[in-house]
């Protein structure tokens, strides 16, 4: 025989504690209106990407169009679906196979036919600005993936990443490529774009997978390195071109840190080990530098000037490291191997709850 | 719902506007610390949007639904890493002030019951906190825990005997 529990009832004692929780201080205003505005954000974005259930009834839409015809079809209708039939069978249902593929993830048998039509739409399109919006397109594709594969704790794959950092590069030359006014009108539809994109990654939080929490550093890294550029860029074209003919920005190659250290950690770098805040310094930001990133406040070389440095400005050959360069590392550069995989780890969060003893008359420091 | 379904702007921002503040506090309540509450709205209605992109979502009881997503990610957040700081601060509660030994009273109250409320298991949280705290039914606390309003009872049940035993101030906890 099952019991049937009646409606509990709070003793007073617990009932007055519970009371006195329901009084909240009033939240930030700014906080406030901060989040909605990341929240309309995010959700105008993901307005114009269609979700892959979606794509799939519009398929079965069209399918069940073909299968099941209207008793009125218009000529209109009736002739599309003609060219789409045979353009379908001539190709033996690889068209369909490309439109599957596009919400693949990395992990999937279709993603290098997804990544395969996408590189056939690079090379068919051609004006600047349709290559600029591409471009632009399939980073967030790839931000989305990273987003998608880190909620499911796993671990994106290393193409992704140089995938996305190819399509950012892209976008940002062809658009410094243009006249002044057209940099300028290019250079703003790409940091309105990266600047949701960066606000998806920021609200990527709760992941247990170190390796995972790694990744989407670093990738939030890359994304924050070429916004500092194109805010740049919004200021002065011309440097922004100067600069690019230097070298493009880039978040650090995971080759060039492998061999020493653990690339994929976030704790605090053992002293040399080559990552963490060493000497060269991010050209791109002037930014905290994430945890993990690579990057770091220094006294590096400045890659983006041959003048003769100040004296004491922390630039010049010496003890920096420039980070554009594949050469042998100066010792102690922050760059190159590091003693290997341990790292010191710093324990997150704020002081510790008691365990087993509840704040109490007497012993806690709150009790008035 | 099927508005927002349908990725109507304004469908989303009224609830955005009906229901952060609700999880806002939900969250503060249970941490004690505000950026820990932004962060929890933040991700939860992130969720939900995604939830909804990929043509999921509640048909039915938003609210409990959004509840349970913000529970979820705060008991996933604190599973591994250290409890929330006990250590809340004064804030002007009300207007006018109440005098500084009640708030302190009170302020004493929360800390301990939060730290109560951790000793719980996180059903038994949950189920206490939207029904005694957030004033919700025991019909939505059900549709929140997915569980028989039956068992949400008894759920309440042990945890309100556990937080009589918690809470008792002279009784040595080992």
């Amino acid at each position: 025989m099952s019991k049937t529990w009646s409606d509990p009832q709070p003793d007073p004692e617990v009932r007055a504690h519970l009371d006195a929780l329901r009084e909240v201080p009033p939240r930030d205003p700014t906080a406030a209106a901060r989040a909605r505005t990341a929240f309309l954000a995010e959700a105008r974005r993901l307005a114009v990407s269609e979700s892959s259930p979606r794509r799939l009834n519009q398929w079965k839409a069209f399918w069940i169009g073909l299968t099941h015809p209207r008793k009125e079809v218009s000529p209109m209708f009736s002739a599309l679906t003609t060219i789409l039939l045979v353009v379908s069978l001539l190709l033996g249902g690889s068209g369909i196979t490309v439109a599957a593929a596009q919400s693949s993830l990395p992990e999937d048998w279709l993603y290098p036919v997804k990544t395969w039509s996408e590189d056939l739409r690079s090379e068919l399109t051609r004006t600047p600005q349709a290559r600029i919006n591409l471009n632009l397109e399939l980073a967030e594709r790839r931000t989305a993936e990273i987003s998608q594969m880190l909620d499911r704790e796993e671990v994106p794959p290393e193409p992704v990443l140089q995938r996305l950092q190819t399509h950012l590069q892209t976008a940002l030359q062809l658009a410094a490529a243009q006249n002044d006014a057209q940099a300028i009108q290019a250079l703003e539809r790409i940091r309105q774009r990266l600047e949701v994109q960066y606000q998806r990654l920021m609200q990527q939080a709760n992941i247990s997978n170190p390796t995972a929490r790694a990744v989407l550093q670093r990738t939030r890294a890359m994304i924050q390195t070429h916004l500092q550029a194109v805010q740049e860029g919004l200021q002065d074209p011309e440097l922004l071109r100067q600069r690019l003919r230097q070298g493009m920005p880039e978040e650090m190659p995971p080759t060039r840190r492998q061999p020493g250290g653990n690339p994929w950690t976030e704790d605090t770098p053992t002293p040399g080990s080559g990552y963490g805040s060493g000497q060269g310094g991010n050209p791109w930001t002037q930014d905290t530098p994430t945890p993990g990133s690579g990057y770091g406040s220094g006294q590096g070389g400045n890659p983006w000037t041959q003048d003769t440095p100040t004296p004491g400005s922390g630039y010049g050959s010496g003890q920096g490291g420039n980070p554009w360069t594949q050469d042998t590392p100066t010792p102690g550069s922050g760059y190159g191997p590091g003693p290997g995989p341990e790292a010191t780890c710093t324990p997150a969060g704020g002081p510790m709850m008691p365990t087993a003893q509840p704040p109490r008359h007497g012993n806690s420091p709150a009790r008035p | 719902m099927q508005a927002a379904q349908r990725f109507d702007m304004e469908a989303l921002a009224a609830i955005y506007d009906q229901y952060s503040p609700r999880l806002y506090a939900y969250a503060m309540r249970l941490l004690g610390d505000a950026d820990k509450a932004e962060e929890c709205v933040a991700e939860t209605f992130a969720r939900f949007l995604q939830a909804l992109h990929a043509g999921h979502g509640p048909r039915q009881h938003l609210q409990a639904y959004l509840y349970r997503i913000a529970h979820n990610w705060i008991t996933d957040r604190y599973r591994r890493e250290p409890p929330p700081n006990l250590n809340i601060e004064i804030h002007p509660l009300s207007d006018p002030a109440p005098p500084l030994e009640e708030a302190a009273e009170a302020q004493w109250m929360r800390q301990r019951l939060r730290w109560a409320l951790w000793q719980l298991t996180p059903e038994q949280r949950q189920a206490i906190l939207l029904r005694f705290v957030e004033g919700l039914d025991n019909e939505t606390v059900a549709a929140a825990l997915q569980k028989p309003v039956g068992a949400v009872k008894a759920l309440q049940h042990r945890a309100l005997a556990a937080l009589k035993r918690l809470l008792k101030p002279e009784v040595e906890h080992v």
